[in-house]
């Protein structure tokens, strides 16, 4: 009795352990794609009840990424960049740290787009974070499909192809991108920290560290203003923290946006005004507001 | 036995009194003489007609013995009974014991699957039980801000109250966010958010595609 309950068990924990590494191997594919591959479409873009559709595009040139994503619903909404563009997703996860928050479950095969593409859920342990659902590209693991899902099981931001054209870089292409990823990191990183000027968090949400901040984009934050600013995240969300002195007296206003999956929080704290910025619940976010604490003078 | 006569003898076998010697004797008279014949007809008429009205005056008297019991009747005590429930005893009295519909046994299953199906919701709610997060985000009852939230002060005592009804008590600021609400950004904080946004959507995003996506869909937003 006792044996035949051990290898049921153990047949559970292993069918489990299989399927979070096959969600992991999809996930660094996924990366993988969004890096590599030259593609274009359109998208459509839900965020509650509004919807956007909009075109996007990558291409890839001499080492160089440009990507284009405009607006089909009117007006010069664009967004173009031609450099090789820092995130987190450049930055190499940590899996282990992952598996503590989110489990991840590999679904079934959709079509998407007229492409038969692999499900894969990012399923939160707790509810200090939104489940993500994927569905990527069985060929290439380009995501044709992308929900955010709160703790309510409401879908509260998804996007999904209409069409794409997913095609290979050149070969030159793609031996300068690889060329360049292995000599030279393509920013200076500022190694994660708990604490920033006169700042720091007593306990971090489970599940998040202190993510790394492009040297670059450091100075330009705090270009005309002393704005202090660091990241957190736990490897799939993050949460951006903007720190910066209040020099005249104002009313103490709090101030929330939220688009989608994106929440915003702007509140005061020690004579400073404080802004986070994610794609986590809103509930997350005064955590952390609520463990920041300053060693400074009032 | 000289000084008893004929007549009494035949008086004596028509009452039913005579020995068996003397019935067979006046039988054996009876066939031969004619006289004794007629006297036995008489006696016989005779005590016919004394049993006829016999019966007359029994028929008389039977109406009156009814009537003697009625009267009876009336003029009885009524009967006393000590009830010390009354309401009990009638019951009792009217209804049939009930029957057992189910068996004991299967009253003990429907007991057990009932406390199973506690235990089991228990255990679910247990397991479902929302981290401190989830608590502070459903005690702050602020209705989710689709794009801003309405005005108001910060209100200690409303957060006191709130604050009551969570599991873990939490800290000041995050007292202070159960109290307050979130008021529409003026156009300078408005300035300063799309920055932030603008930066985070750059550097803090875990994924390349749809941060843009979302910086394209930000701007038709507001």
């Amino acid at each position: 009795m006792f044996k035949q309950t051990g290898i049921i068990l153990l047949a559970v924990c292993s069918t489990q352990v299989f399927a979070g590494e096959k969600g992991i191997n999809l996930l660094v594919k996924m990366n993988d794609a969004l890096h590599r591959l030259n593609y274009s479409g359109t998208i459509v873009h839900i965020k509650g009840n509004n919807v956007n559709t909009l075109h996007v595009s990558q291409e890839l040139q001499n080492g160089v990424a440009t990507e284009t994503v405009r607006s089909l619903n009117g007006g010069d909404k664009t967004v173009s960049s031609q450099t090789q563009a820092f995130s987190l997703a450049s930055v190499p996860r940590s899996v282990e740290s992952m598996k503590l928050v989110y489990s991840l479950d590999v679904g079934a095969m959709k079509k998407v787009a007229m492409r038969d593409c692999q499900v894969l859920i990012a399923r939160p342990k707790d509810k200090m974070r939104y489940l993500q659902k994927y569905c990527l590209d069985k060929q290439t693991g380009l995501p044709l499909d992308y929900s955010l899902i709160d703790n309510n099981r409401k879908t509260i931001e998804r996007f999904t192809f209409t069409d794409v054209n997913i095609t290979l870089p050149s070969a030159d292409s793609d031996k300068q991108i690889v060329s360049a990823g292995a000599t030279e990191p393509p920013q200076t990183l500022i190694e994660g920290h708990h604490h920033v000027g006169n700042w720091t968090i007593s306990q971090l949400p489970k599940g998040f560290s202190f993510g790394k901040v492009p040297l670059s984009q450091e100075s330009e934050v705090k270009k005309g203003t002393d704005t202090e600013h660091f990241m957190l995240t736990d490897g799939l969300s993050s949460v951006s923290v903007f720190i910066s002195p209040i020099t005249t007296a104002q009313p103490k206003v709090n101030s929330a946006i939220k688009s989608g999956a994106l929440n915003v929080l702007t509140s005061q704290k020690n004579n400073h005004r404080i802004t986070l910025v994610g794609e986590v619940p809103r509930a997350t976010m005064q955590k952390i507001f609520a463990n920041l604490v300053y060693s400074g003078k009032n | 036995m000289s000084h008893i006569t004929k007549e009494e003898y035949l008086s004596a076998f028509v009452d039913g009194e005579a020995g068996s010697f003397e019935q067979h004797r006046i039988c054996d008279q009876l066939l031969t003489d004619e006289a004794m014949r007629e006297k036995l007809s008489s006696f016989a008429l005779i005590g016919e007609a004394v049993r006829n009205r016999s019966q007359d005056e029994a028929s008389v008297a039977n109406a009156s013995f009814l009537s003697g019991i009625q009267d009876a009747i009336a003029n009885e005590q009524p009967l006393t009974v000590v009830v010390d429930e009354p309401e009990i005893l009638e019951k009792n009295a009217i209804l049939p014991k009930k029957k057992r519909l189910l068996p004991k046994q299967t009253l003990g299953y429907a007991v057990a699957a009932s406390v199973a199906a506690v235990a089991a919701i228990s255990f679910q709610n247990y397991i479902n039980t929302p981290n401190q997060g989830e608590q502070f985000a459903k005690a702050s009852a602020i209705k989710p801000v689709e794009k801003v939230v309405s005005t108001s002060s910060i209100l200690p005592a409303v957060a006191q109250t709130t604050n009551s009804k969570a599991t873990k008590k939490p800290n000041s600021d995050e007292s202070y966010f159960i109290a307050a609400s979130f008021k529409a950004p003026d156009i300078k904080t408005r300035d300063m958010i799309d920055k932030y946004v603008a930066h985070h959507l750059q550097y803090a995003s875990t994924s390349t595609l749809m941060p843009r996506v979302r910086a394209v869909s930000y701007k038709t937003d507001f």
